[in-house]
């Protein structure tokens, strides 16, 4: 094991650029999966009879299959049916589709955490079922949502290393090809789980910071140094 | 806020914009060409000496062949870097037009795709150096002990056919562990998980040069008829044709024989 080689892969362009591939791929694939849960949440809710079967059949379908599987049938299959996209758009396109389901429940469950009362009280009040949405449930809901939408970006993160298999130059596998001609495997590996936890700890600060902003009570105190953001965003309180 | 609302709605449109203008949609393709112009051959580049990458770049044995193979053909070369697992469906899902990936031919993949094959390698029997276990080579030596080997390579074969052998000579069986890649398997055998692994002979060559610190070969090389070659969709005729033509081209004025001698393989490795 050689820091030196670690650090120098660190360094070098071909890993830079599978971080940044890695990132482009979980921040685009992250927000049409929160698009499309959004989407599905709220048609599970929704009062038409033909909402919330299309919503159970989506789910069951896209967590019901690997989503290697659902990278591969979209890159090669799909071109069959006359829809052929780049390797980057069907990396997208499948993580999304398939984050979407995880997301869904995740909304879901946001949204049925404010109490019907809530609603009602809304709507004494004269709001309409937008303005009710708006004003009432999603400020809270978002709050509720937050962590374990914290635990799914993360975890897309890694999963963003299955779309090596239809070409696209993603950190693990530059780390994998890096390792392959020199035969240094922990060096190689070590260098991309360094830009692998310093992804996670961008997205980690994020996530602390957004609950802090959706919260109006955190707001108001004053601020707290990052490591102490960082502490209370993950420990009960 | 008029301000703050208008920079989320920014942030989120160029958010969208930045996913959806990066990739291009590829050109319409032609019958034979998955772009007209282009040979897009498909590559697993973690397989040294035949493909890997080099400061960014690839390079190998496959990848200085398939070069000067569409020089003669008029195409330029457009490689795609992925994993082995994703090589055979790629080139069924017209992603490809090739495979160069120093595929192995055998029946169970010929009935999937086309081969036109150039090269004959054959194996060897890594181990740790010192050679621990006291394994004398492919033989029944090897009954009882741990054999790394890259899934779905010939080498997994045969070392489940060595394992038949060991049980037919009422010895211990082999217990055969497939990894994903040569280099964990090396690793492996590196880390004493494996006590052997099997090889191919410019692989080997390779690992030993990198790391002869760490690994031996012992016993003499074995099944040296293995054939490997580009695969070509089933049926597509048309591409394997050019490709046979092409071959034998570059071995009538002698760039076959060069690339040979420039990655050192052994003279035997030549099926022309």
């Amino acid at each position: 094991m050689s820091l030196d080689l670690v650090w120098q892969y660190l360094l070098s362009p071909a890993f830079f650029q599978g971080a940044v591939m890695t990132l482009l791929i979980t921040v685009c694939s992250l927000f049409f999966g929160v698009v499309m849960g959004l989407v599905l949440a709220l048609l599970q809710e929704s009062r038409f009879r033909a909402g919330p079967v299309l919503a159970f059949f989506y789910l069951w379908l896209f967590r019901g299959t690997p989503v290697l599987f659902q990278i591969i049938f979209v890159y090669n299959v799909l071109p069959s049916f006359g829809l052929r996209f780049s390797a980057f758009t069907c990396a997208v396109m499948a993580l999304s589709l398939n984050e979407g389901a995880y997301m869904a429940e995740i909304l879901r469950s946001g949204l049925q955490a404010v109490r019907s009362g809530q609603r009602t009280a809304g709507m004494a009040l004269g709001m309409t079922q937008g303005q009710i949405m708006r004003k009432i449930v999603l400020p809270q809901a978002a709050r509720i949502v937050l962590p374990p939408m914290g635990n799914q970006m993360i975890s897309m993160l890694k999963s963003s290393a299955l779309v090596s298999v239809i070409a696209v130059q993603e950190l693990l596998l530059i780390a994998n090809q890096t390792a392959s001609a020199s035969f240094r495997y922990f060096e190689a590996l070590c260098a991309a789980g360094i830009y692998y936890l310093a992804l996670t700890t961008v997205f980690m600060i994020g996530q602390a910071w957004l609950e802090r902003a959706l919260d109006p009570k955190k707001r108001k105190k004053p601020a707290l140094s990052l490591t102490e953001r960082l502490l209370r965003s993950s420990s009960p309180q | 806020m008029p301000k703050k609302t208008f920079l989320r709605r920014y942030a989120t449109v160029s958010l969208a914009a930045l996913c959806l203008s990066l990739p291009l949609l590829s050109q319409a393709a032609t019958p034979s060409l998955v772009t007209p112009g282009q040979l897009t051959y498909g590559t697993a580049a973690t397989f040294m000496p035949f493909e890997f990458t080099q400061n960014g770049q690839l390079t190998g044995f496959d990848i200085d062949l398939i070069t000067a193979l569409s020089k003669k053909l008029a195409l330029k070369p457009a490689p795609m870097s992925m994993e082995f697992k994703g090589l055979i469906p790629a080139l069924q899902g017209k992603r490809l037009d090739i495979i160069n990936s120093a595929m192995y031919i055998n029946p169970t993949r010929a009935q999937q795709v086309d081969f036109v094959p150039y090269l004959k390698i054959g194996s060897r029997v890594i181990v740790a150096k010192g050679n621990p276990e006291k394994i004398t080579g492919r033989d029944l030596s090897l009954c009882g002990k741990n054999i790394a080997v890259t899934l779905g390579g010939i080498e997994e074969s045969q070392a489940r056919a060595d394992n038949q052998k060991c049980l037919d000579a009422k010895k211990s069986a082999i217990n055969v562990l497939t990894f994903p890649a040569a280099t964990d398997s090396a690793v492996a055998v590196a880390q004493k998980r494996a006590d052997a692994e099997y090889l191919s002979t410019p692989g080997a060559v390779a690992l030993l040069s990198e790391k002869g610190d760490t690994f031996e070969t012992t016993g003499p090389e074995f099944e040296a008829e293995t054939h490997i070659g580009f695969a070509v969709r089933k049926g597509d005729t048309e591409m394997k044709t050019l490709l046979e033509t092409g071959l034998n081209d570059l071995v009538a004025d002698g760039s076959y024989q060069k690339l040979i001698n420039k990655w050192q393989f052994p003279a035997s490795v030549s099926i022309f």
